[in-house]
């Protein structure tokens, strides 16, 4: 009888501790999303590898499809998804607060000291109404690329001005090459890229500010002259050497030719640093030339300028059942020597945190140089706004849908800015602009 | 005399007896077996199937007809707001108006293009006796291809530095120019589908009765007045079932354009799910995208009434 009861009382104290332990790895278990893709796994693989954390079981779950962010976005709906969410950026992940689909990151912003580890400007992106709901990621920008080679045999001088371009172009022309890509034919919301910078670069950033602030309608004189000036080089056949290729080929295409020398530059985003010598350069792209970067000229200044954006957005799920654990994620996730590792082994962008010391010492050279002469325009006042990461919804797709009919005369730049003004009015009525650092 | 074709009375067939007519003379019962048999236990097979159509089917398109409605973003809250949704679509929106009419455009091409290769090849193909089926399969197979390959095929074929423009000394890309780039995707999207067409109406065309052509052939009829006044009206059920498939499709045509062109250039291929898609994934107004897709099922409903009363008038659909 005694044996007996032993057995029990052994076997019921066995079921207790296996049900605890399980109990507890569920009460650690934090799940994520990412593209089932090379970079997707590349990424995936190394966040589960270094996170240090043993009493927290990260899972994350590959899925196939290109559109992650819709599904992502109908499962939150229906009160499921991945604890930690994503999104393309501010504009999108304001919507998922307003929803009240994520949770306040306030307290342990305060917690971990975010506040001291982000760029001002990129915390504050992420506030809903004064309070904290993402964080951003992926620091970008849109430069232009060159071939460096074929500019050595030809001798010609990076500009400084918008002048300079243009006499650039003329030449680059005349030696019977086309002015510079990409391509579009596969992405229609790419032409904001464009857009973005000729907003910043060509009427400047205190009106592109004082525009998305509501203090100056987009109908203003210098946006108009602004998108005239985009208007003018994209008809006059610098992207592709002619419109009918700009709005169909590829970006292999147009990458492919740029690397061969026939395309000399590149209006492309901070994105490609990775893949223009990884792909198309040098012995991967089948020639022995060279490509590096120069930031696209103003109007009114000879110091460098950047427009500013995030490629996406994190945040914490309504539905997440251990947001503490996610939260003690997102911390490692945005730590320095995270971001610098995930970007030498993966070749993501880093986030938009302040660095010191020689945290990207394995980058390309060309790449240090880009974070270093990015983040001095920055503490400068020199930057501006790319339209992904701070046009609400609606106006961004009328900034870039539109923009297309623009370059095929379809429509004047009054009406397209005028169709703008609309469209931000109605956003900026509805509290939907993503928030905009002051300056 | 008429056949009689009604089935036997003891046949599993038959037609039960009205379950409360009172008329069995074997009492209550036996009214009671046959209404559980022919009432009650057909029903109880269907339920599983019933309450999956309800959850999967009906209940999803209920919730779409509130949507459309409905001021919605796609997630939160929804609000109702009537019938802003549809006036806006119908006298405010010229993009959806544009959209509406590239989709009939579509469906015009498909109905000619796409039929006429169709007809064309399943006469030639009919004839041939040996090999016919390595043709049919050949023709046949893009049908099988993911649109994503054919797409992608196609980008290629239309490319004027290396593609077909190029070898006829055309430079300019059909995709990247407004008037030619719906046409392109179009033709692209027939050289997957007609070998489809292609085989059914081959199949229909093997259950004519040869005696008809025989009786041509002795009349004098050549080719032509073969296909015309023998295959033609011979295939005509499949034919015009067919046409009403595609009028039905042509509202629904998304991945093509969306691969191509993505509803470019300068909204030169933009088509009613395109539109859709964009309002509902990227202005966040799904409401609004789901009353446009209210609009699709209204189309597709005309079509098919328009058929029903045409059959109505004695058609051979």
């Amino acid at each position: 009888m005694l044996s007996k009861r032993l057995i029990l009382l052994v076997s019921l104290a066995l079921l207790a501790t296996l049900a605890a332990g399980a109990a507890s790895a569920q009460d650690n278990k934090v799940t994520l999303w990412a593209a089932d893709s090379d970079t997707g796994s590349c990424w995936a693989r190394l966040l589960v590898d270094t996170f240090p954390r043993e009493d927290i079981e990260l899972d994350v779950v590959l899925q196939p499809g290109s559109s992650l962010v819709d599904a992502q976005r109908t499962a939150l709906q229906g009160g499921a998804g991945p604890d930690i969410t994503f999104s393309h950026g501010p504009s999108f992940m304001l919507e998922l607060a307003n929803a009240g689909l994520l949770l306040s990151l306030d307290h342990y912003a305060d917690e971990y000291g975010w506040g001291d580890r982000f760029a001002p400007w990129a915390l504050d992106l992420g506030r809903v109404e004064g309070s904290l709901y993402s964080l951003s990621e992926e620091l970008e920008t849109v430069i232009l690329y060159y071939n460096k080679t074929v500019f050595e045999e030809h001798g010609w001088e990076i500009p400084t001005t918008m002048d300079g371009l243009y006499a650039l172009a003329d030449a680059i022309r005349e030696a019977g090459l086309v002015v510079m890509g990409p391509a579009f034919g596969e992405c229609a919301p790419c032409f904001e890229w464009a857009v973005s910078v000729f907003f910043t670069h060509h009427a400047g950033p205190e009106k592109t500010y004082e525009a998305l602030t509501g203090q100056r309608p987009w109908t203003d004189p210098a946006f108009v002259e602004a998108i005239t000036a985009l208007k003018d080089i994209v008809q006059d056949g610098w992207y592709m050497g002619g419109l009918d290729l700009f709005f169909s080929d590829t970006f292999q295409q147009a990458h492919s030719l740029f690397g061969a020398g026939e395309i000399a530059m590149s209006f492309e985003g901070t994105w490609m640093l990775d893949n223009y010598q990884r792909d198309y350069f040098g012995e991967p792209g089948g020639n022995e030339n060279e490509w590096d970067w120069f930031a696209f000229p103003t109007t009114f200044s000879e110091e460098p300028h950047f427009v500013i954006g995030v490629g996406s957005s994190w945040g914490i799920s309504q539905w997440a059942q251990n947001p503490d654990a996610a939260a003690a994620v997102l911390d490692f996730y945005y730590s320095t020597s995270y971001q610098a590792e995930s970007h030498s082994v993966c070749g993501n962008a880093p986030a938009p945190l302040l660095y010191e010391g020689d945290v990207f010492a394995n980058a390309d050279p060309r790449e240090a140089r880009l974070y270093q002469v990015f983040g001095e325009a920055s503490a400068a006042g020199n930057y501006g706004y790319t339209s992904w990461s701070f046009w609400p919804a609606r106006t961004n797709v009328w900034l870039w849908e539109q923009i297309t009919r623009v370059y095929d005369d379809q429509i004047s730049v009054e009406d397209y800015l005028a169709g703008m003004q609309k469209e931000f009015e109605e956003e900026f009525a509805e509290g939907l602009i993503p928030p905009i650092p002051p300056r | 005399m008429a056949r009689d074709m009604s089935m036997p009375e003891d046949s599993h067939y038959a037609k039960p007896p009205g379950p409360l007519s009172g008329k069995s003379k074997r009492g209550g019962g036996w009214t009671r077996y046959r209404l559980m048999r022919y009432y009650i236990v057909p029903w109880l097979f269907l339920i599983p199937i019933l309450a999956l159509h309800a959850f999967v089917v009906v209940f999803p398109a209920i919730q779409g007809v509130y949507y459309s409605f409905t001021d919605w973003s796609g997630i939160g809250e929804a609000k109702f707001i009537g019938l802003r949704n549809f006036e806006e679509m119908f006298f405010e929106d010229q993009s959806y108006i544009d959209a509406l009419s590239r989709n009939v455009q579509w469906m015009i091409f498909r109905m000619i293009v796409p039929f006429t290769f169709a007809l064309f090849g399943a006469s030639l193909l009919a004839k041939v006796k040996r090999g016919a089926m390595i043709y049919r399969t050949a023709l046949f197979m893009p049908f099988i291809l993911p649109s994503i390959v054919t797409a992608t095929i196609w980008r290629y074929l239309y490319n004027p530095r290396f593609g077909l423009p190029s070898l006829v000394g055309y430079d300019k890309a059909l995709l990247g120019q407004s008037d030619t780039a719906l046409w392109a995707i179009a033709f692209a999207d027939n050289w997957q589908f007609w070998g489809f067409l292609m085989v059914l109406f081959l199949t229909a065309m093997q259950g004519i009765d040869p005696v008809l052509y025989d009786a041509a052939k002795v009349d004098g009829a050549n080719r032509w007045q073969e296909f015309w006044h023998v295959t033609l009206p011979g295939i005509r059920p499949v034919v015009l079932f067919m046409m009403m498939m595609v009028m039905i499709w042509a509202f629904l045509v998304f991945d093509y354009v969306f691969i191509l062109t993505g509803g470019g250039p300068a909204g030169a291929t933009e088509v009613i799910a395109i539109d859709i898609y964009k309002n509902a994934f990227q202005r966040f107004e799904a409401g609004y995208a789901a009353a446009q897709g209210m609009t699709i099922c209204l189309f597709a409903s005309l079509v098919v009434s328009g058929f029903a009363f045409l059959r109505k008038r004695g058609w051979d659909i």
